[in-house]
C-alpha cells in the first residue's frame, strides 16, 4: 500500500506542466534543428525512394541514440532523481514520511519505480513527437513514418537501461549527499564521461589500439557498453538488418563501439574511404546488459541500505 | 507484545559524535494519558521524539512503543507524529496531502477520504480543503500538521510543540480538543512544549528531562502532592510583622517570605500551626488574606527540580 502511493506522488511531482513542458522543448529542440538540415540534404541527394526510407530511419536512430535516448535522457533522469531523497530531507518531509509505517526501503525502491515509469513515459511520448517531426520536415513517404514507428520500441527497450542506469546511480548519490546542486553536478559529470568516453578512448588509444583491449579498458568504458548492449536493439530498430559499417559507425561513433585506429580514415578523403575500423566484440552485448543490472543492484542497495541508516531530522 | 505501557524507554542514549544528546535515559508512558515532555532548550526532547518515532537511530539502550521496538513497522504504525517545524508538499492541496499521508499509513482511499474530511472540519480547516498548502499561515501548517499525525487514527499522539505558532484563541481551542482525545478515543498524547500553563491544563502525568536524562517522571497530581505536602501558603496585609510573631514557633520547620509576597511555611501540624497563625494575625493586628495549603503548579515543579539539577 504504502509502496503504491510512494509510486504515485513521485508520478505526480514529476508530471508538473512546467517541467514537463521544459522536458520536451529540451528533448525535441536537437531532433528539430538537425531535421531542418537534414531537409536540405535529403532534397538535393536523390534518392530513390528505398534508399530515402533508409537515410531517415538511420538518422533517426543516430539522434536518437546519441541524443534522445542519450545524453537528454539520461539528464532528465538525472534531475528527477537527484531529489528523491536528498530534496525531501532538505525540506523537511522526509522527517514526516519516515514517521509513517513504511519501510524505508520501499520509500527508496516506490520513489526509483515512479521515476522509472515517468522517464520511460516521457521518452516514449517525445520519441513519437519526434518520428512525427521527421515526417512532417523531411520529404519521406507513409512507409517510411512506419519504419520510425516500428523503431520506437527497440529505442525505448534501450532507453530503459539508460533510465535504470542513471536513476539508480543517481538515487545511490541522493542518499548519500544531501545537497541537490552537488549530486546534480556529480551525476551530471558522470553522463559527459560516460558519453564522451568513446570518443577520449578513440584519441587516447589511437596510437596503440590493443592497449584498449590489453587492459582491459572496455570493461569499465560506459560508452561502450551502453553501445554495445544498443547494438542489438539498433539491429532489430533497423528492421533486424545491420546498417552497413560505415553507417553503424557513424550512429555509434560516440558509443565507442568499433576498435580504435579509424580516426584518419573517417575524417580523411571519402572517395577513398575503406572501412578500417573493426566492431569491437569484446564481450557479448548480453554481458554488458547484465553489467548495467548488477551496476544498477549495486546502486540501489548503497540507496536502501543509506537510506535505512540516514538519521532523519 | 502488545500491553498497557504505551512508551518505555530503558537506558536510551543517542550520541552526535561526541555530543550526548540523550543520556541513558527511561520513561515510562501508560495508555490513555496526556504526558507532557518538559525540558530547557537542549535538554534532548525533540530527540527523544525523533527516536521514539524512528526517525534516528539509537546508540544504546532501548525502547519500546506499545510493546513495538522504536523504528518498527508496527511501532510507526500506532503513532502520529506531529515534528516542531511542520514542513509539507507546498503544491499539494491540504486535502490532497492528507489523503496521501492516510493512504502511507495503510488506509484505504475511500477511507482516508472520509478521515480527511472529518479532520478538516474538527481543525477548523474545511474552507482550505483544496488551498494549496503553500499559502498556510504558520497556525494552519501547525493544525495541517497534526491533522495528518491523526490521519490513519493512531493510538499514539506524538506532538512536538503543537501549540507553537497557535494564535491565543487557536491554542485554547486546540487544547481543549486535545484534552478529549483520550476519553473520547482512547488516544495516549506524548507532547512536549514550552508553555508550561498549557501543558498543566492539559497533561495527567509528566516527563522532565535535562541534559538528556530524565530527572523527574510522575503523575501530575502526584508530584504536586508530594511538593505541598506539609506546605502552606499565607498572606496578610503586614507579612513581616507576622512572620516576626510567628518566628521559632514549634510547629514551624522553615518559613520565607516568596517573591510573590506570600509567606511560605513547611509545617509537619497543621493544627499548631493554624493556632499560632491566628494569634500572630491577632497580636500583630493584621488582616489574614489567604491561608491554606500551598497551590503548585507545574512552573513550581519545573524550577524546583531543574534548580535541583543545576545543584549536582
Amino acid at each position: 500500500m504504502g509502496f503504491r502511493d510512494v509510486v504515485r506522488k513521485t508520478l505526480i511531482d514529476l508530471t508538473g506542466w512546467k517541467r514537463t513542458l521544459i522536458l520536451l522543448v529540451l528533448g525535441l529542440f536537437i531532433p528539430v534543428l538537425t531535421s531542418v538540415f537534414w531537409r536540405f540534404s535529403l532534397q538535393n541527394a536523390n534518392l530513390s525512394p528505398d534508399m530515402a526510407k533508409y537515410d531517415v530511419l538511420e538518422r533517426f536512430i543516430g539522434i536518437s541514440f546519441i541524443w534522445t535516448t542519450g545524453l537528454f535522457l539520461a539528464f532528465a533522469v538525472v534531475t528527477s532523481a537527484a531529489g528523491a531523497i536528498s530534496k525531501e530531507s532538505s525540506d523537511g518531509t522526509l522527517l514526516t514520511l519516515v514517521s509513517k509505517p513504511i519501510a524505508r526501503r520501499q520509500i527508496v525502491l516506490g520513489k526509483f519505480t515512479g521515476i522509472v515509469i515517468h522517464s520511460l513515459l516521457m521518452i516514449t511520448v517525445i520519441l513519437l513527437i519526434q518520428a512525427v517531426i521527421l515526417w512532417f520536415l523531411l520529404p519521406v513517404e507513409a512507409p517510411t513514418f512506419g519504419a520510425l514507428l516500428l523503431a520506437i520500441p527497440w529505442l525505448t527497450l534501450y532507453s530503459l537501461l539508460v533510465i535504470l542506469v542513471f536513476a539508480s546511480i543517481s538515487l545511490a548519490l541522493s542518499s548519500l549527499i544531501d545537497n541537490q546542486v552537488v549530486i546534480t553536478v556529480l551525476a551530471c559529470g558522470l553522463i559527459f564521461f560516460t558519453f564522451i568516453f568513446g570518443s577520449i578512448s578513440n584519441m587516447m588509444f589511437m596510437m596503440k589500439p590493443q592497449a584498449y583491449e590489453d587492459n582491459y579498458v572496455y570493461m569499465i568504458d560506459g560508452s561502450y557498453q551502453f553501445g554495445n548492449a544498443f547494438a542489438p536493439a539498433l539491429e532489430q530498430a533497423l528492421g533486424g538488418e545491420m546498417l552497413p559499417p560505415r553507417e553503424l559507425e557513424e550512429i555509434t561513433y560516440f558509443a565507442g563501439i568499433f576498435k580504435g585506429g579509424r580516426m584518419g580514415d573517417v575524417y580523411g578523403d571519402s572517395s577513398e574511404y575503406q572501412y578500417p575500423g573493426e566492431l569491437a566484440n569484446y564481450v557479448p552485448p548480453a554481458v554488458s546488459a547484465a553489467l548495467f543490472m548488477v551496476l544498477v543492484a549495486g546502486c540501489l542497495t548503497v540507496a536502501v541500505v543509506m537510506t535505512e541508516r540516514k538519521d532523519v531530522g | 507484545m502488545p500491553n498497557e505501557v504505551m512508551i518505555e524507554t530503558r537506558g536510551l542514549t543517542k550520541k552526535f559524535g561526541k555530543l550526548m544528546a540523550v543520556n541513558s535515559l527511561d520513561v515510562k508512558v501508560q495508555k490513555g494519558v496526556i504526558h507532557g515532555f518538559v525540558g530547557p532548550n537542549g535538554a534532548g526532547k525533540s530527540t527523544t521524539i525523533k527516536l521514539l518515532v524512528g526517525a534516528i537511530k539509537r546508540t544504546s539502550g532501548e525502547a519500546f512503543i506499545k510493546g513495538y521496538p522504536i523504528g518498527s513497522v508496527d511501532a510507526r504504525r500506532a503513532i502520529g507524529f506531529s515534528p516542531e517545524r511542520p514542513s509539507f508538499y507546498k503544491d499539494w492541496t491540504a486535502f490532497d496531502y492528507l489523503v496521501h499521508m492516510a493512504a502511507l499509513s495503510g488506509v484505504k482511499t475511500s477511507e482516508a477520504e472520509r478521515r480527511t474530511q472529518e479532520l478538516l472540519q474538527w481543525l477548523d480547516l474545511s474552507d482550505f480543503a483544496n488551498a494549496k498548502v503553500g499559502g498556510f499561515s504558520a497556525g494552519m501548517k501547525q493544525r495541517l500538521s497534526i491533522a495528518q499525525a491523526m490521519s490513519h487514527k493512531p493510538e499514539l499522539l506524538i506532538l512536538d510543540e503543537p501549540t507553537a505558532n497557535l494564535d491565543p484563541d487557536g491554542r485554547m481551542s486546540l487544547l481543549e480538543k486535545l484534552k478529549g482525545l483520550p476519553r473520547e478515543q482512547g488516544v495516549t498524547i506524548f507532547i512536549s512544549s514550552h508553555i508550561l500553563s498549557e501543558l498543566e491544563y492539559l497533561i495527567d502525568s509528566v516527563t522532565l528531562i535535562n541534559k538528556g536524562r530524565t530527572v523527574a517522571e510522575d503523575s501530575i497530581k502526584v508530584m504536586k502532592e508530594e511538593r505541598s505536602l506539609n506546605r502552606y501558603a499565607l498572606n496578610t496585609s503586614n507579612n513581616e510583622a507576622v512572620m516576626k510573631a510567628l518566628q521559632g514557633h514549634a510547629s514551624i520547620r522553615e518559613m520565607n517570605l516568596g517573591n510573590d509576597g506570600v509567606i511560605h511555611i513547611s509545617s509537619p501540624d497543621m493544627a499548631q500551626l493554624q493556632s499560632a497563625v491566628m494569634a500572630a494575625v491577632t497580636k500583630t493586628g493584621s488582616l489574614l488574606k489567604n491561608f491554606g495549603e500551598e497551590q503548585v503548579k507545574l512552573e513550581d515543579i519545573y524550577r524546583s527540580t531543574m534548580d535541583q539539577g543545576k545543584d549536582k
